[in-house]
């Protein structure tokens, strides 16, 4: 005559209900707003009720119940789950662990990429020092500004020593650090394309420093041309290569996705190499800071060679050395749980 | 049954045996499935993603409509340009003092906003950006663990060529391909163009950047509450030796637990202020009928039969179902 699950319902609504007040408060309040009390009951609350779900699923057959039940555990699961981490710690963490380890898992990535940027480099170089007119057909006039085989010698040389507004120039690089930067993440973005994309953006921008170079080494300035791309041209570079590993990575996981599907391993090499693009953003942040400030304040030649070594060291140690231990560390733990 | 106060019995047209043969059963829960079962059945795309708890239980998400993600982003959106313009103001501020630092700063801060938004929000607020928030919309991982940094960038990163690049195909197709083939750039257009269009096709809706960092964003827009149980009326009457309704094996089985849980749905409209007490009587006449209702008790009170039925019917086809018999299905024709 009666359901036998209305039992259930008698004895564990005063559960549910305390479950869903305290759902209610975390989902429009946050968790960390709940009191010691609320926090310590949330998860027998939420095993108790998980536990009448799996007994409402066997044997109740009201919808009402079976819906609040469903929709209530779903709540409280999601509210559950590991919180990340406070950004601050996952700032650090990233910086200090993260970003290098990820660097130094896709090294054979970035050394394509470098050969090809290199290419670049070399090609352009080598024709446009051949027959200057070259020089129009690699470098798109807006990236010139006027610094072209039809400029005089002394023109060239006040863009290298910023004679000009200081000001504008520096409102100039960051403009160019949005656009490197928004150049680097396509570079990411578009590795499922199948990496065609990757080497041409590339290969374009060796292109570009190649042509640069070819010019001022026309004009014997070559030595004063290197020590004012290098400064901030070290780090930048490096970004821009590390965006192109990045999009290689994703390219070579796509194309030999081994025993997995090609999304799903498109999916797993994203997420590694995720890490790699975002260290390389903030890479081109503090390269537009180098350029922006300290190129247009330091003229010596010799101090900016100083710079360059200075960042390139810098950059080898970090790659090198930061988060070894802790890389280590884990791997440790990670042998010790499966042993 | 025996112990309730009016007994009825009906002869019934079929023998249970005859009623409860494989044979019917089968041709019920098979491609006979009746219209109106099909029709509650099919309610657009299948729309849940399904999580394991810690429990071992199988939990049914509301995947995130795609209308309320436009809107949520929409939302976000705005509040990226009202930061934009907050941020271009204190840069005009210091450029007041220094020209070039307040452009550099102008331009640096745009860019962090720009780009981090999606993901400092997401990251803060455990998935959920204030659009998210305002439409009860949150992003998750599929497999459960915690959103990382480098997922959720992942995951936005590839908002401007799933957004911006698109809307430049369509707004001003000239200025992205400028020295393209008519063929080349007609077909980047029509690539990025699906890659915007992802979410439509995808059995979870997910973005390319969805994909990429294995999330996908969960709806709990659709509040779930919990109705006055509708058999309390049948206890209290029991507890109390009043007279309820009584039916047999056979009366109950006409119908099945899908009928069983419209009567529930309807029993819990009628719980509402300004219920259509006359669909009450046509649906308590409807179900007398079938199931052959002795003409003698025919003026019984609507309520208390509706209720009566529900509760024993509940617990016929909860016990079968105990059993391993469920019966899905009503069966046909008429008791009489």
């Amino acid at each position: 005559m009666l359901p036998p699950s209305l039992e259930l319902r008698l004895q564990r609504e005063s559960t549910w209900r305390e479950l869903e007040l305290i759902v209610n408060k975390a989902e429009y309040r946050g968790l960390e707003k709940l009191d010691s009390r609320e926090l310590a009951r949330f998860p027998l609350l939420l095993r108790t009720t998980s536990a009448s779900l799996a007994v409402a699923r066997a044997s109740c057959l009201s919808r009402d119940v079976l819906d609040y039940l469903e929709s209530l555990v779903a709540r409280a699961h999601v509210l559950s789950n590991p919180a990340p981490r406070r950004f601050g710690r996952a700032f650090v963490r990233f910086l200090s662990v993260d970003f290098a380890v990820a660097v130094r898992r896709f090294l054979p990535h970035v050394g394509l990429s470098t050969a090809i940027m290199g290419l670049g480099v070399a090609v352009a170089f080598v024709l446009t020092l051949q027959d200057p007119e070259t020089y129009y057909q690699l470098v798109p006039p807006e990236y010139a500004g006027g610094r072209d085989p039809a400029a005089s010698t002394e023109d060239l040389l006040e863009v290298l020593y910023g004679t000009g507004d200081v000001e504008e120039l520096s409102a100039f690089s960051s403009f160019l650090l949005s656009n490197n930067a928004k150049i680097g993440m396509m570079c990411f973005a578009l590795g499922f394309a199948f990496g065609i994309p990757v080497v041409y953006l590339l290969f374009t921008n060796g292109l570009i420093l190649g042509a640069f170079a070819a010019l001022y080494h026309s004009r014997g300035l070559s030595l004063e041309f290197w020590a004012w791309i290098l400064p901030h041209g070290v780090t930048e570079l490096l970004a821009v290569i590390l965006c192109g590993a990045a999009g290689l990575g994703m390219a070579q996981r796509m194309i030999f996705a081994q025993r997995e599907s090609r999304l799903h391993a498109l999916a797993r090499a994203s997420r590694e190499l995720g890490r790699v693009v975002l260290g390389a953003v903030l890479m081109f942040c503090v390269a537009a800071l180098i350029e922006g400030f300290f190129r247009q304040l330091v003229h010596d030649t010799v101090v900016r060679y100083t710079m360059v070594g200075l960042s390139a060291t810098v950059l080898l140690l970090y790659f090198g050395m930061a988060g070894r231990a802790a890389d280590a560390a884990r791997q440790g733990a990670n042998a010790g749980a499966l042993g | 049954m025996s112990a309730s106060p009016t007994q009825t019995v009906v002869k019934p047209r079929f023998s249970s045996a005859e009623l409860s043969s494989v044979a019917a059963l089968q041709s019920w829960a098979g491609e006979q499935t009746p219209y109106y079962v099909r029709a509650r059945q099919r309610r657009g795309m299948a729309k849940t993603v399904e999580l394991t708890s810690a429990e071992g239980l199988r939990l049914q998400l509301e995947l995130a409509p795609l209308s309320a993600r436009f809107g949520a982003f929409l939302v976000d959106l705005l509040l990226v340009v009202l930061l934009t313009l907050l941020v271009g103001t204190v840069a005009g501020v210091v450029a007041l003092v220094s020209p070039g630092l307040g452009m550099s700063l102008a331009v640096l801060l745009v860019f962090l906003v720009r780009n981090f938004y999606f993901m400092f929000f997401e990251l803060v607020g455990r998935g959920r950006t204030p659009g998210k928030r305002r439409f009860r919309l949150r992003v998750i991982t599929r497999d459960g663990s915690p959103l990382s940094s480098e997922m959720l960038f992942v995951r936005n990163v590839t908002r401007d060529l799933e957004w911006f690049l698109p809307l430049m195909v369509l707004l001003v197709p000239d200025a992205l391909w400028p020295s393209a083939q008519g063929w080349a750039a007609l077909l980047s257009s029509v690539w990025l163009l699906g890659i915007a269009a992802l979410p439509l096709f995808t059995p979870l809706r997910q973005r390319a950047g969805d994909f990429l960092a294995n999330t996908v964003v969960v709806s709990f827009a659709e509040r779930k509450f919990l109705h006055d149980e509708l058999c309390m009326g049948t206890k209290m009457r029991l507890d109390k030796g009043r007279e309820v309704c009584v039916f047999t094996r056979e009366q109950l089985e006409v119908y099945g637990i899908f009928e069983l849980q419209v009567l529930e749905d309807v029993l819990i409209e009628s719980h509402a202020p300004g219920a259509n007490q006359q669909l009450m009587q046509r649906v308590a006449s409807r179900i007398k009928t079938k199931i052959g209702w002795p003409r003698e008790q025919w003026e019984v009170n609507t309520w208390q039969f509706l209720h009566d039925f529900y509760a024993a019917s509940r617990a016929h086809h909860e016990h079968r179902a105990s059993l391993g018999q469920r019966q899905e299905l009503k069966r046909p024709g008429l008791l009489r």
